[in-house]
């Protein structure tokens, strides 16, 4: 069976999230958006996957590649702009190709969770904690390895390293690889994306710590989105730079200035 | 940079920056105009759209300055009217426990 993915463009509500990725791969609870739709097809019997990508096509292949980690046959379309669930059936179903899943499966625009239309992921900052907060209990399934329940309602992944000191408050999902501090209060309602860095003393409550974000000694960080450098408070919807690295800052080393087709050994000197 | 000091409160207006490169002067001029019997600092934040940690220091030692010079107990700190993402430096830094932060709608938080 077939069926069409349409990823979500860039969203003025909610516009520091798709600052350096696409809203499709965006991790939620260790997993990209477009990983939980994939699956969600598979289980409704979908072997063959177009993706309409409107936004940074090249990073949504990159996540999904040809499909073979689910057993799919995926191929990703690039477009200039986010299609209509109508205009992606026009463009995309072939003509008496009845092997299409039944509506409104056969093309699905991926603006919330599957199974979870009633939490739109776009609307708001406060929207989109919304949403992966009620995810939370439904992420950790019984397919997916290394997530363990250290207890009722803590998540814990593959590698994370928690200090002695540090009180986790239920509910809430540390990702893999993440390092907690001394000292630290982590809950309840908290999300920290894998590889986040939470340094000693730190309070996090009501916030998501996103993928490779470093969050520096002693801060708090209440009702926020901390990814990056970038503080977003979800409830007042503000939206902060942290200009010092010490406090809040991405992990990740930057792009490179370089691609692989302009080597910094053929810059001519006079 | 106004400084004005009436009754016990001294009110600073019209900052327009609170970083690195103002830090200094912003220290000078308010250490000079604190008093043994001050009771409050009002720093009206409207116009400043960034603090970064150079700002939340200076901020800080204008604190402890005027409470070592206080003889009646403890200098209230009021930072007014932030803007939002002002604000989220001092909540992050923990200062919104120091400091009372006094919103554009007057409610302290």
């Amino acid at each position: 069976m077939k069926a069409l993915l349409i990823c979500p463009v860039k969203r003025k509500p909610v516009a520091a999230l798709a600052e350096h990725v696409p809203l499709a791969v965006l991790p939620i609870l260790g997993k990209a958006l477009i990983e939980y739709w994939l699956e969600h097809l598979v289980a409704l019997g979908a072997r063959d996957i177009c993706i309409s990508a409107g936004d940074r096509y090249e990073d949504v292949l990159a996540c999904v590649s040809d499909g073979a980690r689910w057993g799919l046959r995926i191929t990703v379309f690039p477009e200039i702009r986010e299609l209509s669930s109508a205009e992606a059936r026009a463009k995309y179903h072939d003509a008496g190709d009845s092997n299409w899943l039944p509506a409104p499966h056969d093309a699905l625009l991926m603006d919330h969770l599957p199974s979870q239309p009633e939490f739109p992921l776009f609307a708001s900052y406060a929207a989109w904690f919304a949403a992966a907060t009620n995810w939370l209990p439904r992420a950790a399934t019984p397919d997916r390895i290394g997530v363990r329940e250290i207890k009722p309602g803590v998540w814990v992944g593959q590698r994370t390293r928690v200090a002695a000191s540090a009180e986790l408050r239920a509910p809430c999902w540390l990702g893999e690889h993440v390092y907690i501090g001394g000292e630290t209060i982590i809950g309840p309602n908290v999300i920290l994306e894998n590889k986040a860095f939470v340094d000693r003393g730190v309070t996090v409550a009501d916030s998501l710590v996103g993928l490779e974000t470093f969050v520096g000694a002693f801060t708090e960080i209440h009702n926020s989105i901390a990814w990056g450098s970038t503080l977003v408070n979800w409830k007042r919807e503000s939206c902060l730079k942290v200009p010092d690295a010490f406090l809040l800052c991405p992990l990740k080393s930057p792009a490179p200035l370089f691609t692989s087709a302009f080597q910094p050994s053929e810059v001519e000197t006079p | 940079m106004e400084i004005q000091r009436q009754n016990g409160t001294l009110r600073v207006r019209g900052l327009r920056d609170l970083n690195a490169a103002s830090t200094q002067v912003f220290r000078e001029e308010i250490g000079a105009a604190l008093a043994p019997d001050l009771k409050r600092i009002d720093i009206d934040l409207s116009q400043i759209g960034f603090v970064d940690s150079a700002g939340v220091g200076a901020l800080v030692a204008i604190y402890r300055t005027a409470n070592e010079k206080n003889l009646n107990g403890g200098v209230t700190l009021r930072l007014m009217n932030p803007r939002p993402a002002v604000q989220q430096m001092f909540e992050l830094t923990r200062l919104h426990h120091v400091f009372q932060i006094v919103p554009a709608d007057n409610s302290p938080k």
